[in-house]
């Protein structure tokens, strides 16, 4: 240990501010979290840990079934749609926002945070209404206008699970975007379009690059929300429906197989970090080229 | 101000009673948790715990509504440290938890109401708890876009009904009555269950979470027909959506609803008030109207006329009932859930 360290450690500095924070995540999120994965390699039956239940049978098992990967590839896909739809959204309109002036910004904000402000169940549900059925507001007005006779199945399907988490999600994504592309230097913009590069180059080569990290952190948080969610397959997704996430609860609290289910977790868990990583890793990626080139 | 020994006892004993005070208060008051349905449904149990309130003095009943299912994961969860103290069950949860130790043993000399219940309900409580009502699985239909009504379970197969059919997942009883009742019309029983799988596939059905979700289907008109409980028919019909049900040859699922004490309730006297009242005439009058139209358990209550449609009303209907050997099910529970997954996962 330095004497700056100690310096800093009895000042009150660095380490001490952040204490408060690590005892709560390791008393209520990493202590709960290792229980829950170790019921993962544990017999347990009818609630009671086993003696020498230590085991590997639950992930052998989980990973010699079919429907595990089936469900995960699902989990996968409607994460991944899911946020790319989102980025495809909000870039556009955090573009906006970056090149507006202060009322369209002002606008473009309270529009984007205002969802966050109620319930995203809330919202999930005002897709029922929209969806569901012939009664729901888009087939009736269809059958109305005479246009269809019977209802577009909507809801229940993919397309209504990608639907709804783009919309619940979509500020994730819009936020971490426009902090990145309100405060980019604009003298580089200036310096392409002066030295001759067309708008589209510029927007291309020098924008976009500069806005990396927001959309590194977008992707980031968009993509663990959508791939972990419980709540919106099972709202609109209907009976048939499945992610990884609705199968850990499905054995948990319906068949009552927490060791199956925490193996699931564990495997949920553990394949979103790596994706995160994928994320993270390939955005350092595309920086450390963008600044390299921009310094040549 | 000068501190004295006085002073401080004085200010000691002041703040201790204040810090203690709201505790002997709670102490004096009385609670009783009991897990109970959702919506309309609840309401009678709302009354009789109106009813315990009004007799007992502190007594608060409080009312959860939740699917069984979770809470029977709390209470697992809870390792014997159940914040519940009685909850209904329907057969297959009820089996559930009497063989994991959830629920406790029944002791009949403590019932004022004993006597009233129809003696043939008893066995299928098994001496765990009393039976509060019991509920059909009929078919429901949306009559604005069914012409012809189904008359027979095999109706759900008719041409006019092709990829408009819903069913719920086997994580519910309602799923399970489903599976049981089609392998007994397609050559197949509780014990070989294949032939219903194969049948339900060929429907190519759309599946719903819950009873309440797949209600909410047939409501929207996202299907036209569904196995369904006659009291979310009713309750749906009972507010003007286009909600009929029909028991179905050659006749409804009969499942039985048994109020149980939950191992480690807090009070029990006050949970056998419950279950006793439970089995009461007013209850069970109540549980028995409209818009509820639950089966009565205890003798000489009658059927109301508007609940004709909706429950057994002559002897030849009661005759008629289904009923499922619910031990061999809730036996390969767990393979029935993941196998609704396996065949119908889209």
């Amino acid at each position: 240990m330095t004497e700056a360290f100690w310096t800093r450690f009895r000042d009150g500095r660095g380490v001490w501010p952040a204490v408060p924070a690590f005892v709560f995540l390791a008393i209520f999120f990493i202590a709960p979290m290792g229980v829950l994965f170790s019921f993962g390699f544990t017999e347990i039956e009818r609630g009671q840990v086993q003696e020498n239940g230590f085991t590997l049978r639950y992930l052998t098992d989980t990973l010699s079934d079919d429907l595990f990967w089936w469900v995960w590839w699902k989990s996968f896909y409607i994460g991944t749609l899911s946020t790319l739809l989102c980025f495809l959204l909000a870039y556009p309109l955090a573009y906006l926002y970056s090149e507006s002036g202060r009322r369209m910004r002002l606008l473009i904000l309270v529009l984007t945070i205002s969802p966050l402000l109620t319930s995203a169940i809330v919202r999930t549900y005002a897709w029922l209404v929209i969806l569901g059925g012939r009664r729901g507001v888009i087939n009736s007005t269809l059958i109305e206008l005479g246009l269809i006779e019977r209802p577009f199945r909507m809801l229940n399907t993919d397309f209504a699970v990608i639907i709804g988490m783009t919309q619940v999600h979509l500020p994730f994504m819009v936020l971490p975007l426009i902090t990145v592309l309100a405060a980019r230097d604009r003298n580089m913009e200036a310096a392409s379009l002066g030295m001759g590069a067309s708008r589209l180059s510029t927007f291309f080569r020098i924008v976009v690059p500069l806005s990396m990290p927001g959309i590194v952190a977008g992707l980031t948080i968009v993509f663990a929300l959508s791939y972990t969610n419980f709540i919106i397959p099972q709202l609109l997704g209907g009976g048939g429906f499945t992610t990884l996430a609705v199968q850990v609860y499905e054995q948990i609290v319906v068949i009552l197989d927490w060791s199956k289910g925490a193996m699931l977790a564990l495997l949920l868990l553990g394949s979103c970090f790596v994706f995160i990583l994928m994320i993270g890793l390939a955005g350092n990626r595309v920086m450390r080229w963008s600044v390299k080139e921009t310094v040549e | 101000m000068k501190l004295t020994r006085r002073s401080f006892t004085t200010t000691a004993l002041a703040a201790s009673s204040l810090v203690a005070a709201p505790t002997i208060v709670r102490a004096q008051e009385k609670e009783l948790i009991v897990i109970s349905y959702g919506g309309a449904l609840q309401e009678p149990h709302r009354w009789l715990g109106d009813k315990l309130q009004r007799e007992i003095p502190n007594l608060t009943v409080r009312l959860v509504p939740s699917e069984s299912q979770d809470i029977v994961a709390q209470i697992k969860a809870a390792q014997g440290f159940s914040p519940y103290d009685a909850m209904p069950n329907g057969e297959p949860p009820h089996l559930i938890a009497i063989r994991d130790g959830y629920i406790q043993k029944l002791d009949p000399t403590r019932l004022e109401n004993y006597d009233n219940v129809v003696p043939e309900f008893w066995p299928k409580t098994q001496g765990y708890g009393v039976p509060a009502t019991f509920s059909l699985i009929g078919l429901a239909y949306n009559e604005e876009m069914v012409d012809t009504p189904p008359t027979s379970w095999a109706d759900m197969w008719n041409e006019e009904y092709a990829d408009m059919v819903g069913i719920c997942r086997t994580s519910s009883n309602l799923g399970l009555g489903t599976l049981a009742m089609t392998a007994k019309i397609f050559g197949g029983s509780e014990t070989d269950l294949d032939p219903a799988w194969a049948k339900l596939k060929e429907l190519n059905p759309l599946a719903g979470r819950s009873p309440r979700i797949l209600a909410q289907m047939l409501e929207r008109g996202e299907i036209a027909v569904a196995p369904l409980w006659n009291n979310d028919a009713a309750v749906a019909a009972e507010k003007g959506l286009p909600i009929k049900f029909v028991k179905p040859d050659p006749g409804p699922v009969a499942i039985l609803s048994v109020m149980s004490e939950i191992t480690g309730a807090r009070d029990t006297e006050l949970v056998y008030r419950w279950m006793d009242g439970i089995i009461s005439d007013d209850y069970q009058e109540l549980a028995a109207a409209a818009p509820y139209y639950f089966g009565v358990t205890v003798q000489g209550v009658d059927v109301p006329e508007a609940a004709r449609p909706y429950t057994p009303s002559t002897p030849e209907e009661v005759a008629a009932l289904q009923t499922v050997d619910w031990a061999e099910i809730v036996k390969v529970r767990p393979e029935l859930v993941e196998r609704f997954d396996r065949e119908f996962a889209t």
